[in-house]
């Protein structure tokens, strides 16, 4: 039994499993009480091979073999090579919400990350879950943890912490990060550890209180906050693993083991793959979504059957926002990939959003089409569905006011109970 | 931009004013420390400390020397890693592609690539070359390990980093003509050297094409090539970037890859693909209006235009102030740049009139005068935490060859702060949670090392234990004891504290508690260094 097994109690949600028409949320919980995860696919995944059911488009080049399917009222695209997309969709529309024809303003990598998890370009301003977990009406041990994917700390940097690809956040709380050093040192004693810890808790505390007004002031408030923020981060390695890896099934049980101990609030988790296919795109991005939704699978089931802090299940009390950061262009190009494209999709889980949705959509020229935000329905004379509009729909989810963190857009009010 | 556009107009009667102001309530250790970690990442000496403290002016000769001293290079390649963002562990081209290299090799393989248009910038700033050679000069810097996989040796010494020449024949245009540059930008098929234009234009003029704001004109059909081709020649909101972005990027059609993962292709310079624009975008290589050239000539066009100074400006006042510039420094920035070239373009030029301004002083305590736009206290970088623990301990901590504060995958660079432009495009600028436990390990292995290491050694030998016997305990010399703590503080924190302070006094409390724990004198001062290497004044100066 590993650590996470031996904190997950029971199996509080397997009383839904495999309910006809997809599990569906029991009592929601109020929005400044849920929790977020962000699944992030970083390179840019094809929206053609799962969410964008274009087929009747004929500039858009889809998979062969691949087939409209529904599950619900929300329509994907099945195909033979990827069982876990329709086993997800047809387990979990009862709770998810599709959008479609997201756009991301631009081609680049970074600006684009940038775009869908903060809104802006300057990568200087909080993202999404950094602004929800700092504002958090708990006082957590670590609001915001990076298991993997982009963060963008801005200046909530205290709030946030990475765990590292290779278990490093596991290896600095254990010290064992240091057996690995090349120029070999003793260990301090776990005694000698804990009197210096004391110290420096009081030094921290003491620096913050003597600051100065300015810099000094919010660097040493800083200090001290993360201080005692990592001297409680030691405790928790004793209920829990932060030791991850690329896969996204090892991500989602840390991030679901860091919101059931009441570690953090929001957690965000990458799923690793060449999404970038600027070549091979049909035989590449295949294998990458049937992963990345094995994973999204495991993820459910570990929310399912974890206890939450106030409704029967985590998933009740969870957000699950997954995205990438752009998607692909419609067409191959000449080595059989596809490039970079401003228009993406994007699927929100859980509570506080209306389930059993697709909202948005691609037209003809595969752009976005627009939506009324009172509803969420089309509408030609509506707004373009943006990722700045998907950032602040999650903050207000979040029970977060979008307006100071999020310029010229507004929440889809019509998305949301 | 803006910013730019306001240093012509802007005067500096206002700084004549804050010169006079200041000068007098600074003070002036920790003004040195500031100078010395950002000049040349580390601490300043007892020795040093005493100089400025028996004269102030002393700062002046202080800061000359530390532009003199071989570390002003290593940490000009530091401060500009954040600029140049090529130090990467993700190369295309896998070192087992070198039948040379072993896979054992990819640290130094890694390091070296990352580090050659940097090391260009160190070798300009510590020979006092004029920046523009930057983008002008017709040499890089190689070393073994470059010299061993690329075309290129060495035109001064055998051994280590030296200036070299690339003997594949290719346009002589300093970092522009590097491989360590475009491995790390690379391109694709659609994006036609956009991309790596865009690099060209933030890191030498300060502009990033992808900061605009980009309205896609929903009339334009984007399947269609020819249109968007159009588009991309008429529409005015395309018109705006690609005018001047293709024909900078038709510039660099000599660094395309046919296959970018293959040593072969990837090491050498193609000159018979410069043409490749023909066949791509059709835009022919030019610089705002003046078309024509190769990759030579790119470099003189960016060497005069001038952005390229004001940018110089702006790179090192963000780096040296830790923040970016706002409307308000306008004036500073128009002294700064009068200095850079009047100074001959000279990277120390610039970062003397840094340095010596008013704005860049610490501040120390609520009774000093301030100026707007100072910065009383900023945080160091990740790599300048390395580099100062690495001076006062002897500890550099690597695993497998990789600089765990300078790598990623398996290093703690993020964790510590360090951007690498993937998972973070800027330095982290104030303490984290993961910053603070990656500082305490740290701290814990270096003062460990400093213990095992002078334990051995003669106290006239040593360089932080230098007063007392470490296998003795405070009671049988206090005074030396005191001694001792006074002598950390003012290595360690750069902070001179009086033998009946407070700090002295929480010290010998924790050493007490330390050798009650231990019963061992010598972990006991190992313990007291580690919380001195913890304290929030190692990483806030």
């Amino acid at each position: 039994m590993n650590r996470r097994r031996f904190i997950a109690t029971t199996a509080a949600g397997l009383g839904v499993l495999g309910l006809p028409g997809g599990r569906v949320l029991g009592a929601t919980a109020k929005p400044s009480d849920r929790k977020l995860i962000t699944v992030f696919a970083q390179g840019g995944w094809d929206p053609t091979r799962v969410f964008a059911t274009v087929f009747e488009h004929s500039d858009v080049d889809m998979e062969p073999d691949a087939a409209l399917s529904t599950a619900g009222n929300i329509p994907f695209v099945d195909h033979p090579d990827r069982p876990s997309v329709g086993s997800f969709f047809h387990a979990n529309h009862g709770r998810m919400l599709v959008a479609n024809g997201v756009m991301v303003r631009s081609i680049a990598h970074e600006i684009c990350t940038m775009i869908a998890m903060t809104g802006d370009t300057s990568g200087l301003l909080p993202d999404w879950p950094a602004i929800i977990a700092a504002g958090s009406s708990e006082e957590l041990t670590l609001p915001h943890l990076v298991v993997g994917g982009p963060s963008f700390a801005g200046d909530l940097g205290a709030s946030v912490a990475r765990a590292g690809q290779a278990g490093q956040l596991e290896g600095l709380l254990s010290g064992e990060i240091l057996q690995t050093s090349d120029l070999s040192v003793y260990p301090q004693s776990r005694a000698a550890q804990g009197i210096i810890d004391r110290y420096i808790s009081r030094r921290a505390s003491a620096r913050a209180a003597a600051a100065l007004t300015g810099a000094d002031a919010t660097l040493a408030d800083a200090f001290s906050e993360s201080t005692q923020r990592s001297l409680g981060l030691k405790d928790y390695r004793y209920i829990m693993d932060f030791t991850s890896s690329p896969d996204l099934r090892a991500q989602a049980e840390v991030a679901v083991d860091a919101l059931q101990t009441g570690l953090s609030r929001c957690v965000t988790v990458g799923h690793f793959g060449n999404w970038d296919t600027h070549a091979n795109n049909d035989d590449d991005q295949a294998p990458l979504w049937e992963d990345l939704f094995q994973g999204l699978g495991t993820l459910m089931a570990l929310l399912d059957e974890t206890p939450g802090a106030q409704k029967p299940t985590l998933a009740d009390e969870t957000v699950v926002l997954v995205l990438s950061e752009m998607g692909r262009t419609p067409q191959l190009n000449g080595t059989l990939g596809k490039d970079h494209w401003p228009f993406t999709s994007m699927m929100l889980l859980g509570p506080g959003i209306t389930p059993d949705r697709v909202i948005g959509g691609f037209d003809a020229g595969y752009m976005g089409k627009t939506i009324q935000h009172s509803d969420g329905e089309l509408s030609p004379k509506g707004q373009i569905l943006s990722a700045e509009a998907i950032g602040a729909t999650v903050l207000q989810l979040m029970g977060v006011d979008p307006t100071p963190h999020v310029s010229g857009a507004t929440a889809i009010e019509g998305i949301l109970l | 931009m803006v910013i730019t556009l306001l240093l012509l107009a802007c005067g500096g009667d206002k700084t004549d004013t804050e010169t006079t102001g200041a000068a007098a309530t600074t003070d002036p250790v920790a003004l040195l420390a500031r100078a010395s970690l950002d000049l040349r990442g580390v601490r300043p000496t007892e020795g040093e400390i005493s100089r400025v403290e028996a004269d102030p002016e002393a700062y002046a000769a202080l800061v000359e020397e530390y532009m003199s001293d071989d570390r002003f290079e290593t940490q000009v390649i530091s401060l500009y890693g954040e600029v140049f963002l090529t130090p990467s562990e993700s190369f295309r081209v896998p070192v087992t592609d070198y039948a040379e290299l072993q896979y054992k090799d990819r640290p130094e393989y890694h390091r070296s690539i990352g580090e050659e248009p940097l090391r260009i910038l160190g070798h300009i700033a510590a020979t006092d070359l004029p920046y523009t050679d930057l983008v002008t000069g017709d040499w890089t810097m190689s070393n073994d390990m470059l010299r061993t996989i690329w075309p290129v040796e060495s035109t001064a010494g055998s051994s280590g980093w030296q200036p070299s020449v690339y003997t594949d024949g290719r346009p002589a245009a300093g970092a522009l003509s590097t491989n360590g540059l475009w491995w790390r930008f690379s391109s694709t098929s659609a994006n036609m050297n956009r991309k790596r234009a865009n690099q060209v234009s933030r890191i030498f003029l300060c502009h990033d094409y992808l900061t605009r704001p980009i309205d896609f004109d929903r009339d334009v059909n984007l399947l269609d090539e020819e249109a968007v081709t159009d588009a991309v020649n008429n529409d005015p909101g395309c018109v705006a970037c690609h005018v001047s972005l293709d024909p900078i990027a038709s510039y660099l059609y000599g660094f395309w890859y046919i296959d970018d993962q293959s040593s072969a292709d990837a090491s050498s310079y193609h000159p018979e693909r410069e043409l490749g624009w023909q066949i791509t975008s059709g835009v022919a290589p030019g610089y705002y209006g003046d078309s024509g050239g190769n990759l030579t000539a790119l470099g003189h066009h960016l060497a005069g235009d001038p952005r390229f100074a004001e940018c110089a400006v702006e790179h090192a006042f963000t780096r040296l102030m830790r923040r970016d510039a706002t409307l308000e420094d306008s004036d500073v920035l128009t002294i700064h740049r009068e200095a850079f070239l009047g100074g001959g373009l000279t990277l120390r030029s610039l970062f003397s009139s840094i340095v010596h301004h008013p704005r860049y002083r610490p501040v120390q305590s609520a009774t000093e005068l301030t100026v707007p736009g100072q910065v009383s206290r900023k945080m160091v970088t990740a790599e300048q935490l390395s580099t100062q623990v690495a001076d006062l301990t002897g500890f550099t901590w690597t695993s497998d060859g990789y600089d765990m504060l300078r790598t990623d995958d398996n290093g703690v660079g993020n964790l510590a702060g360090r951007a690498d432009g993937f998972r973070m495009s800027r330095h982290t600028t104030a303490p984290n949670t993961t910053l603070v436990l990656v500082q305490e390990r740290l701290a814990q292995a270096a003062a460990m090392y400093a213990g095992q290491t002078e334990y051995e050694q003669a106290k006239s030998k040593r360089k932080l234990f230098t007063q007392i016997d470490l296998d003795a305990p405070v009671a049988q010399d206090h005074d030396a004891a005191v001694a001792q703590i006074q002598a950390l503080h003012l290595r360690v924190l750069s902070h001179r504290v009086a033998p009946d302070g407070p700090e002295v006094e929480a010290n010998l409390a924790l050493w007490e508690e330390l050798y009650a724990a231990e019963e061992n004198p010598a972990l006991a001062w190992v313990g007291v260094l580690t919380a001195l290497l913890r304290d929030p004044d190692f990483l806030l100066y």
